[in-house]
């Protein structure tokens, strides 16, 4: 009987640490922050399991893009206008609660809707760039978004509450109190344990979402976004609707991103109208590849364990900056240049790996050295 | 034309209805949502008032609750407030002098932000026992951080432009 070919134990452990650089570099700095930063664990945990409630939703808002081969969808960030706009015309109607967070995903919705489909039509004239070209998209949505809200709401678009417009009668103001809603969805449903505060609703929320992403992947609709993932001219030759599979993964995590950051609103309990969305992209993008997900590979998994360690990172270093350099600013520094290095990371390690890939492809089609060139990992959206 | 293909041509058809009744039915469930996200959400500000009012007196002490929230204690010609969701509420007023709690449901407009639950009339049996309040006030006075710093990347300059400059 034939034995399976194994790695000597050196090799092993080399592979696992390159192929977990980002969660090894990240757990070091944590490891080395937490005793720094002389918080108690009740506090820490405390403040996590408050985080898991308010960003998970939207972390889980990137799988499908990632699965269907697309990259991380930095256009994500339309769904997050979408959800503001939404929280505007909930607190402009005086809409509370529960009903306030419903009536904006009501609201936030076909603007989600349309502003996907929007992306997912640039998207697939850019391919191969989507990642930069969702980036760049954000910004130019953003300018959009601040023409809408700053000079037609309340002049074109009825906005009747006077508490929320500028005094000049038109445009919302730059900050805007979500009261009416403020934890509304964490509070419907909490459980006390010991000292901590679980926002069950909120988890149960997040829960079907999981649910939903697991059963979508068995369907015909996910087994296609994950062929398309694996290879786009393969999928085409087999009749799958590429293009329009494309546009599908992008809507349903703009949608997504929409509903995410609504409950991530909800538990701040104000909006920052004009630059809330701005770094929605970015965190989320970094706290999935902080899970060990790649550009082109992404779980369920991965998505709990970035959350977990990314706001791990962001509870203990800023007070363990206060502690060693004597400002917390420094520790905000610290974490900011972080994260943009993780993702920097993440995405010169998917290029590494992709060309280690097709010079072992070249070299085995050559047959110099077969054998002997072990591919690096093979990424695929398709877990 | 034999039997199977009467079927076949029938199989798009029957798609397409399908297709057309899920969307009716998503088309139901947003309508409905959304309907029922306005009329139950909608939030009024009550000011319950324990004031003298048309010949009637207030009371000494009483506590007053609404729905399942936490009771309030007013002392003679006090007034205080409750956020509520909705236009129907059950009202309870304890007169605290040993008779049963007064007890009496209030149906408030749509539109009505804030209204005067007097407290003496709703005992009485006046109909209605409530009133709109306008509190008069505007919109707060703009302040410094009320308008973004930077548009498009750029700083904002709303002032007007300098008149008599050439």
């Amino acid at each position: 009987m034939k034995t399976p070919f194994k790695l000597p134990s050196a090799a092993r452990v080399r592979r696992f640490a390159a192929d977990n650089v980002v969660v090894l570099i990240f757990l070091s700095v944590t490891a080395i922050a937490v005793p720094s930063s002389n918080l108690s664990a009740s506090y820490i945990i405390q403040d996590l399991l408050t985080r898991y409630g308010r960003n998970a939703f939207l972390v889980f808002s990137l799988l499908l893009p990632i699965m269907a081969g697309m990259g991380i969808n930095f256009g994500m960030v339309l769904g997050a206008m979408a959800g503001e706009i939404g929280l505007i015309f909930a607190v402009d109607q005086g809409i509370a609660g529960v009903q306030g967070l419903l009536y904006a995903v009501l609201v936030g919705a076909p603007i989600a809707v349309l502003l996907g489909w929007i992306a997912g039509q640039v998207l697939n004239r850019a391919r191969g760039r989507e990642m930069v070209t969702g980036y760049i998209l954000g910004f130019f949505m953003d300018g959009v978004y601040q023409f809408v809200v700053l000079y037609l709401m309340g002049a074109i678009i009825p906005i009747t509450s006077k508490a929320i417009t500028l005094s000049r009668g038109y445009g919302i103001r730059n900050t805007l109190g979500l009261d009416s809603v403020r934890q509304s969805l964490d509070k419907l449903l909490k459980l006390e344990l010991g000292p901590f505060d679980l926002p069950m609703a909120t988890y149960l929320v997040i829960a079907l979402l999981a649910l939903f992403i697991v059963w979508f992947r068995r369907t015909k609709l996910g087994q296609d976004m994950r062929a398309i993932g694996q290879d786009q001219t393969v999928s085409h030759s087999a009749g799958i609707p590429v293009e329009r599979t494309r546009i599908l993964a992008i809507v349903i995590s703009t949608l997504l991103a929409m509903v995410g950051q609504i409950i991530f609103l909800q538990n701040m309990g104000n909006m920052a109208t004009y630059n809330a969305h701005r770094q929605t992209g970015f965190f989320a993008a970094a706290a999935i590849l902080v899970g060990g997900a790649s550009v082109a590979k992404a779980t369920i998994p991965n998505v709990l364990v970035g959350v977990g360690l990314l706001h791990l990172m962001y509870i203990v270093v800023p007070p363990a900056g206060a502690r060693l350099f004597g400002s917390a600013q420094i520790g905000e520094y610290f974490r900011d240049a972080m994260s943009y290095a993780v993702i920097a990371l993440a995405l010169a390690l998917h290029a590494w790996r992709k060309r280690a890939n097709a010079e072992s492809a070249r070299a085995g089609l050559r047959g110099a050295a077969s054998g002997a060139v072990q591919p690096a990992k093979t990424e695929g959206g398709a877990e | 034309m034999s039997g199977k293909e009467v079927a076949g041509a029938k199989a798009p058809r029957r798609i397409a209805l399908r297709r057309v009744v899920a969307l009716a039915l998503v088309a139901a469930v947003y309508l409905g949502a959304g309907a029922w996200a306005l009329i139950s959400g909608k939030s009024h500000t009550i000011l319950v008032d324990n004031k003298p009012v048309g010949g009637l007196e207030a009371f000494r002490l009483l506590e007053v609750s609404i729905g399942r929230q936490e009771p309030l204690e007013l002392g003679r010609g006090e007034r205080d407030k409750f956020a509520v969701q909705g236009q129907r509420h059950r009202v309870k007023i304890d007169l605290m002098n040993g008779t049963d709690p007064v007890e009496a449901t209030i149906a408030l407009p749509y539109d009505a932000k804030m209204v005067l639950l007097s407290l003496p009339k709703l005992v009485a049996g006046v109909e209605p026992a409530w009133e709109p309040f306008e509190t008069g006030q505007d919109a707060p006075a703009p302040v410094a951080d009320e308008l973004p710093e930077e548009l498009f990347g750029a700083a904002i300059d709303l002032a007007p432009p300098e008149a008599g400059a050439d």
